[in-house]
């Protein structure tokens, strides 16, 4: 059952619970990402998911579980970037100096997920 | 008609109007301000297009931090316009006036002249027997009369031409010059009331900007901005404070779309869509950029849309 991997999670932080699991089962189940685990980081009292897309990819993706209605503000994002830059390299499967981005993922209620990146500093439009 | 090869010296004069807006009134230094990086924005209304604004034309309109900025690096002196535009005196009434009423005769004599020269065109054009359609159109002009006999009465076509002429004088509409630039005026004066510096101007209370902490950091962040090389703009089309461009506008599509907001704005889920979708749907990246008073530092964050 995919909701195993997670279960332990859902019960250590129960305010993230709907939201891990959401999101969880849209990247492995509707958007069939390659991989996906979950990585907890205590000093956010939160999990996020590192994924890939595809089997060819070879940077991992650093996703952001977050409800629809929590509340952000600039200094929670360096805060968030500045502590998973303390996160021990192990457990991010990267270096985590260079986390220059995260993607934030919000779930609603009626099961929606949007994802959307954040980057620290200015970067410019990769369309451009 | 002022002369147009007066190359103009920094420090480049910016009049501040009653309002507090800066507007600099001369092209030269409009083409110089963009070596550093100045744009501002034309906001004149061209006389001949007048209703369409997508081509304006002087004066430049300055955004508070370019004058800051400007005035900071001693590129720019403020001009009090109010006060450097005194009243003039009766003399300089009359000699106006006299230069005016001067100006519309030579105008009006220069007109009827140019009906004559046509007249006689069409004239010797009707001797040469052309064909009827090229006649047509010089006779629109002159207003002649088709019907009338080849072989007039001399005296008769005399009083016609007066007659006419005389019609011409009354429905003849003189072109009114106004100047763009005041420096020609003699009841315009600006070296008393010239300001070389942020002090100076603040003490005069002729230029105050930025006077509140938020105004602070958000001159901050622009400094920081324009000292990483960027163009900046205006952001209004965009729905935020500045566009960045990498390059001159004219060449180059802005990169960012910069709003400055407090490090602790509370922002919802909803708001960095709102910023995401806009920014991705343009080729833009939407940069949110904060102050952060303890470090002294500017803080940048860019969002953008994740397409999985």
């Amino acid at each position: 059952m995919k909701l195993d991997q997670i279960s332990s999670y859902c019960d250590k932080y129960p305010q993230e619970a709907s939201n891990l699991s959401q999101v969880y089962l849209d990247l492995t189940t509707a958007k069939s990402w390659a991989e996906v685990k979950v990585k907890d980081i205590e000093p956010l009292q939160r999990c996020i998911l590192l994924g890939r897309t595809s089997k060819s990819d070879t940077k991992m993706i650093i996703i952001v579980p977050c409800a629809s209605n929590e509340i952000w503000t600039i200094e929670k994002i360096t805060q968030l970037f500045s502590q998973l830059r303390t996160v021990p390299s192990l457990l991010l499967d990267c270096d985590p100096n260079n986390i220059k981005s995260i993607t934030l993922a919000i779930a609603f209620p009626d099961s929606t997920v949007v994802y959307y990146k954040v980057h620290d500093g200015i970067n410019p439009p990769s369309d451009n | 008609m002022e002369s147009s090869k007066t190359n103009v010296q920094q420090p480049f004069k910016v009049n501040i109007s009653k309002n507090n807006k800066a507007f600099i009134w001369d092209a030269e230094t409009v083409n110089k301000l963009r070596k550093d990086r100045i744009i501002g924005s034309l906001i004149g209304s061209l006389p001949r297009y007048p209703l369409q604004n997508q081509l304006l034309g002087l004066p430049l309109s300055l955004m508070p931090e370019e004058v800051t900025l400007l005035l900071s690096k001693g590129i720019i002196v403020l001009i009090d316009d109010e006060k450097s535009h005194l009243l003039p005196t009766k003399s300089q009434i009359e000699e106006f006036e006299k230069n005016k009423t001067e100006n519309e005769e030579q105008q009006l004599q220069d007109y009827l002249r140019f009906i004559k020269e046509k007249r006689s065109k069409f004239q010797s054009l009707k001797k040469n027997k052309l064909k009827k359609n090229d006649v047509k159109e010089i006779e629109n002009i002159t207003n002649n009369d088709n019907d009338h006999n080849e072989i007039d009465d001399s005296c008769s076509q005399q009083l016609r031409i007066t007659e006419h002429e005389s019609s011409l004088i009354k429905a003849f509409a003189p072109t009114i010059t106004i100047k763009t630039s005041s420096n020609s005026f003699e009841w315009y004066n600006d070296k008393n009331y010239c300001f070389d510096s942020l002090e100076v101007a603040r003490l005069a209370g002729l230029w105050t900007w930025p006077s509140t902490p938020k105004e602070k950091y958000k001159f901050n962040i622009y400094c920081d901005l324009w000292n990483r090389g960027y163009f900046i703009t205006n952001g209004i089309k965009f729905g935020g404070d500045y566009l960045l461009y990498p390059g001159d506008p004219l060449r180059y599509h802005s990169h960012f779309i910069a709003t400055i907001i407090d490090m602790n704005k509370e922002l919802s889920p909803m708001d960095i869509i709102t910023f995401g979708r806009m920014g991705t749907a343009v080729k833009k990246s939407y940069m949110l950029c904060s102050w952060d008073t303890n470090e002294d530092k500017a803080v940048y964050v860019c969002i953008e849309w994740a397409g999985y």
